[in-house]
C-alpha cells in the first residue's frame, strides 16, 4: 500500500512529523536516522519523540554507512518483541545492509527498514566540490528491498511526496499512519523520475569505468595510486561490508625479520614500504569485491586520498558480473562465495 | 645486482605449488617413487585441501616475486571435505577476474586437479606450467626496479 504525505512545510518538517508520530504511537520504539546537533550531523538512535524534531533525513552526507550501524547494534542480538526500530537507509546502506544480513552479520528481526531515494551525498572534508563521483555512478537511485520507501523523486515541484510499504511489516506501519493513497500518475511520476537518473548515471559510470581502465590498470597505475598509501586499513574501517572481527591483517602473519626483508629487497633490487600495501587491497578485493555495493566509504575516510573506490568500484562490478550476482539485489541470492555448482568454471582446473 | 635480472636469458622461473595432501601431493611422491622428473623450479607447499588456499596466499606468494603459482587440487567430486576443491575454484575464478580487470597477468596462476594415482600426470603438468611460465619471462612486480 501507498500513502500520501503532505510536505507543504516542507519535507525534512513532513519526515519528521512523520517518525515522530510514529514514535508517539509506539508503532515504533526508535528510529536511527541522521540529526543534526550543534550544527552538525551524526547519526543517532532516536528514543524521544521530541527528538525527532531534530532529525534531518534529507542532510546530502552519509559521514557512515548505517548498514555498519544496523549490524553493530544488532549482531549480538535483535531488539526484543515490542521494540521495533526504524532505520532509515540510502540505497547503498539498504544494499549494504542485505550483504550483512547474507553473511550474518547484522539481523532484520523487530528492525523496519524505510529507503529514502537518493540525489547523492557530498565529501564530508570538501562539501564544495558537489555530489562525490560514487554518488553521481550508483545505478541505484531507489533503496531496494526495504520495509518502506520514501518517494522523493519526481515530486521536486509538488507539496507531497509518498510513502511506499513493500513488505507485510511496512504495510501495517503505513495503515496505521492513516492517509489516503497515492493516484497512479503520482506513482507514475517518480517511476520516470527515478528512471530517468538511473539512465544519466549509468552513463556517468560507463564514462568513469573507461577513465579508471586507464587510470587504474596495470602494475604502474596501481604504484602510482598507491604509492602515498600509509596502510592505516581506514577504508576497511569505513567499508560497511567488510565484515571480519579479526582481520589478517592486523594480525603478525606477514610480519617477517629484517633479514628475510632485506634477503626480498636483494631479489628485487629494492622494494616498495611500507610492505604489503597491494597485497592488503588486493586481498580485500577478493574478499569483499563480491559484495562491494559502490558506497565510496572507503575512498571517503582515506586520509591521502588514494583511489581505492575506483578499484573496488569497477572490480566489484567485474566480480558480481561473473557470478550473475549484485550486491544487495535480493535476500535469496546466496554469496557466491557461500556455493558453488559442480558443473561450473570448467575451465579452472583442467589444464 | 640483483639475482633475477643479472640472467634474464637463462631466465629460470619461480614456481610455488599448493598442493593437497589427498591427492597431488601424493601423486608428486608418487612421481618421485616412480623416478620421473619435475622441474626444480617448483617449491611445493603442502596443504589439507586446495580449500584451503585463500586468495591472500596466492598474491602473496605472486607479489613477493614468484613468476608462477600452481594449485593442485583433488578431482572435482573427489575433495576429501566434499566441496573444499568447488570453493577454490569459485575463489580462484573471483581472483582471475580480479587480476584481469586490474591489468596483472592472471595466466600466472593456474590450477589443476590431479589425483593421487596420476603420478605421471603430475610430472607433466608441471613441466607445462614451467615452460609456460618460462616462456612467459620474470614476473613483472617490480616498477623501476622496486617490488611493490
Ligand atoms: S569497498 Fe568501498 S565502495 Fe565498496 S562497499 Fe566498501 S566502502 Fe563501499
Ligand atoms: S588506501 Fe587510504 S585509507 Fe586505505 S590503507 Fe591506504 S592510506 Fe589508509
Ligand atoms: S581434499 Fe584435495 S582438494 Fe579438498
Amino acid at each position: 500500500m501507498n500513502i500520501v504525505l503532505n510536505t507543504a512545510d516542507g519535507r525534512t518538517r513532513a519526515l519528521r512529523n512523520f517518525l515522530k508520530n510514529m514514535l508517539e504511537n509506539k508503532i515504533l520504539y526508535a528510529v536511527i536516522a541522521p540529526v543534526e546537533i550543534n550544527k552538525k550531523i551524526t547519526g543517532a538512535l532516536v528514543r524521544s519523540p521530541e527528538l525527532m524534531d531534530k532529525a534531518d533525513p534529507l542532510a546530502p552526507v552519509m559521514p557512515v554507512n548505517m548498514a555498519r550501524i544496523v549490524s553493530d547494534i544488532t549482531k549480538s542480538a535483535p531488539p526484543s518483541d515490542g521494540k521495533k526500530i526504524g532505520v532509515l537507509l540510502r540505497s547503498c546502506e539498504a544494499r549494504a545492509l542485505i550483504e550483512l544480513v547474507k553473511l550474518n552479520q547484522a539481523s532484520l528481526e523487530n528492525i523496519i527498514t524505510i529507503g529514502i531515494d537518493c540525489f547523492g551525498t557530498y565529501p564530508i572534508k570538501i562539501p564544495e566540490t558537489g555530489a562525490r563521483e560514487a554518488c553521481q555512478m550508483c545505478e541505484y537511485p531507489e533503496a531496494p528491498n526495504t520495509d518502506i520507501t520514501i518517494g522523493l523523486a519526481g515530486y521536486e515541484n509538488d507539496s507531497f511526496i509518498i510513502l511506499q510499504g513493500n513488505t507485510a511489516d511496512g504495510d501495517s506501519l503505513l495503515e496505521s499512519y492513516g492517509a489516503g493513497a497515492a493516484a497512479a500518475e503520482q506513482l507514475k511520476k517518480r517511476e520516470d523520475a527515478i528512471e530517468s537518473i538511473r539512465k544519466e548515471r549509468i552513463a556517468k559510470r560507463d564514462d568513469v569505468f573507461a577513465r579508471y581502465l586507464g587510470e587504474i590498470t596495470g602494475l604502474e597505475n596501481l604504484h602510482n595510486v598507491f604509492a602515498s598509501c600509509i596502510n592505516c586499513h581506514n577504508c576497511r574501517n569505513a567499508c560497511p561490508v567488510c565484515y571480519c572481527r579479526e582481520c589478517l591483517f592486523d594480525s603478525p602473519t606477514f610480519e617477517w625479520k629484517a633479514d628475510n626483508y632485506i634477503s626480498l629487497a636483494d631479489k628485487h633490487g629494492s622494494i616498495a614500504v611500507p610492505r604489503d600495501r597491494l597485497l592488503f587491497h588486493l586481498t580485500r578485493l577478493n574478499h569483499m569485491a563480491v559484495s562491494c555495493v559502490g558506497c565510496g566509504a572507503c575512498e571517503e575516510a582515506c586520509p591521502n586520498g588514494i583511489s581505492v573506490f575506483s578499484l573496488f568500484r569497477l572490480s566489484g562490478d567485474r566480480v558480481q558480473a561473473a557470478f550473475n550476482y549484485i550486491a544487495g539485489r535480493s535476500m535469496d541470492e546466496p554469496l557466491p562465495v557461500t556455493e558453488f555448482r559442480e558443473n561450473e568454471l570448467e575451465s579452472i582446473g583442467n589444464q | 645486482m640483483a639475482g633475477a635480472e643479472a640472467n634474464e636469458k637463462n631466465f629460470e622461473p619461480v614456481i610455488i605449488a599448493f598442493l593437497c595432501n589427498w591427492c597431488t601431493a601424493t601423486a608428486a611422491d608418487l612421481a618421485g617413487t616412480m623416478r620421473m622428473q619435475y622441474p626444480v623450479n617448483i617449491r611445493p607447499i603442502r596443504v589439507m585441501c586446495s580449500g584451503t588456499v585463500d586468495q591472500v596466499y596466492v598474491l602473496k606468494a605472486f607479489l613477493s616475486g614468484a613468476d608462477g603459482v600452481i594449485i593442485g587440487g583433488c578431482k572435482p567430486g573427489d575433495c576429501h571435505y566434499i566441496s573444499g576443491n568447488y570453493k577454490a575454484r569459485r575463489r580462484i575464478h573471483i581472483l582471475k577476474t580480479i587480476m584481469e580487470t586490474l591489468g596483472l597477468e592472471h595466466d600466472r596462476i593456474q590450477v589443476s586437479w590431479i589425483s593421487a594415482a596420476e603420478g605421471k600426470k603430475f610430472a607433466d603438468i608441471m613441466t607445462d606450467f614451467t615452460d609456460k611460465i618460462r616462456g612467459m619471462g620474470p614476473s613483472p612486480v617490480k616498477v623501476n626496479g622496486t617490488a611493490f
